[in-house]
């Protein structure tokens, strides 16, 4: 999914999967931290702004909204 | 199975290029079992398209259709009355798929989305390997059911090579033998002996040495009358 979210230009960094149980709290606080640094040094969505297609669909609507 | 995979993004953008409104058709048979050109396959590409063109500044508007079997009239004809609605037609299935398509309707641009790469079967998930050639004269009676035409990669009908070492074939470490494969199945089944007799060369005019092929079942035609395409 990351090699794909390259390709189409959207930074596969943007993407994580990390496993967690219940009880590891602590953890999820840290891996949320580091995903927050690594997304705001990315910057903004590429795609958020650009224009999208005039019949474009639901699925680019709401990439325009974020 | 049909086997085929997704032709990378770029490369299919290319064969985009210029077009603003694109039907993407998947076809529910071969290449979904394969995971290439089914409906899932079909969204991806949708959403990934729809992304990545606009990041482009070239937007195309992607709309998305799986039909049961792109190889066959029955199941194309109902998207005859839209396809005028598009500037082309991106077609995940196989190459008989794109070929049907553009043979039923003559005046849509159609493109491939897949490498239609060949004959197979998944020995595991997310691995599929080649098992057939479509020669024409099948000879997995002689060889135990295990194809030279297909897995050897000399395509002997008497082997093994002098190259196939320790199971596994000189041309590339990571296929079996087909020989050896042969060998065990024939041993296994109490039948070496048949591997005595010496094979004579193949009739390859079966294969596609002969050009394109046909077969027609004059038991199975409908008179001329009735006929279509």
């Amino acid at each position: 999914m990351r090699a794909l979210l390259d390709e189409i230009g959207l930074q596969g960094e943007r993407l994580a999967m990390v496993n967690l149980s219940a009880v590891m709290g602590t953890r999820l606080a840290e891996v949320a931290t580091q995903m927050t640094e690594k997304v705001r040094a990315l910057g903004p969505n590429p795609l958020a702004g650009v224009k999208a297609h005039k019949s474009g669909c639901e699925a680019d609507r709401m990439v325009e909204l974020k | 199975m049909i086997v085929g995979e997704q032709k990378p993004l770029a490369e299919i953008k290319r064969m985009l290029a210029g077009f603003s409104k694109v039907l993407i058709v998947g076809c529910g048979t071969c290449v979904t079992v394969c995971m290439a050109g089914g409906e899932k396959e079909v969204g991806i590409l949708a959403s990934a398209l729809r992304m990545s063109t606009r990041l482009d500044g070239a937007p195309i508007d992607c709309d998305e259709e799986v039909v049961q079997r792109q190889c066959e009239w029955e199941y194309i004809d109902p998207l005859g009355a839209r396809l005028a609605n598009y500037d082309a037609v991106l077609s995940l299935a196989c190459g008989i798929g794109v070929q049907t398509l553009v043979q039923r309707f003559p005046n849509v641009w159609v493109v491939p989305g897949l490498n239609t790469t060949f004959l197979g079967m998944p020995p595991e998930q997310g691995v599929w390997e080649e098992r057939c050639q479509a020669c024409g004269e099948c000879i997995l009676d002689q060889t135990g059911g295990i194809c030279p035409i297909a897995r050897c990669s000399k395509q002997l009908l008497n082997g093994p090579c002098g190259g196939s070492q320790n199971g596994v074939c000189e041309v590339n470490p990571e296929t079996p033998c087909a020989w050896q494969l042969i060998y065990e199945r024939m041993t296994a089944m109490g039948k070496l002996e048949k591997l005595l007799e010496i094979q004579p060369p193949k009739n390859w005019s079966t294969a596609r040495h002969g050009g394109p092929r046909r077969i027609i079942r004059e038991d199975l035609r409908l008179p001329e009358d009735y006929r279509t395409a």
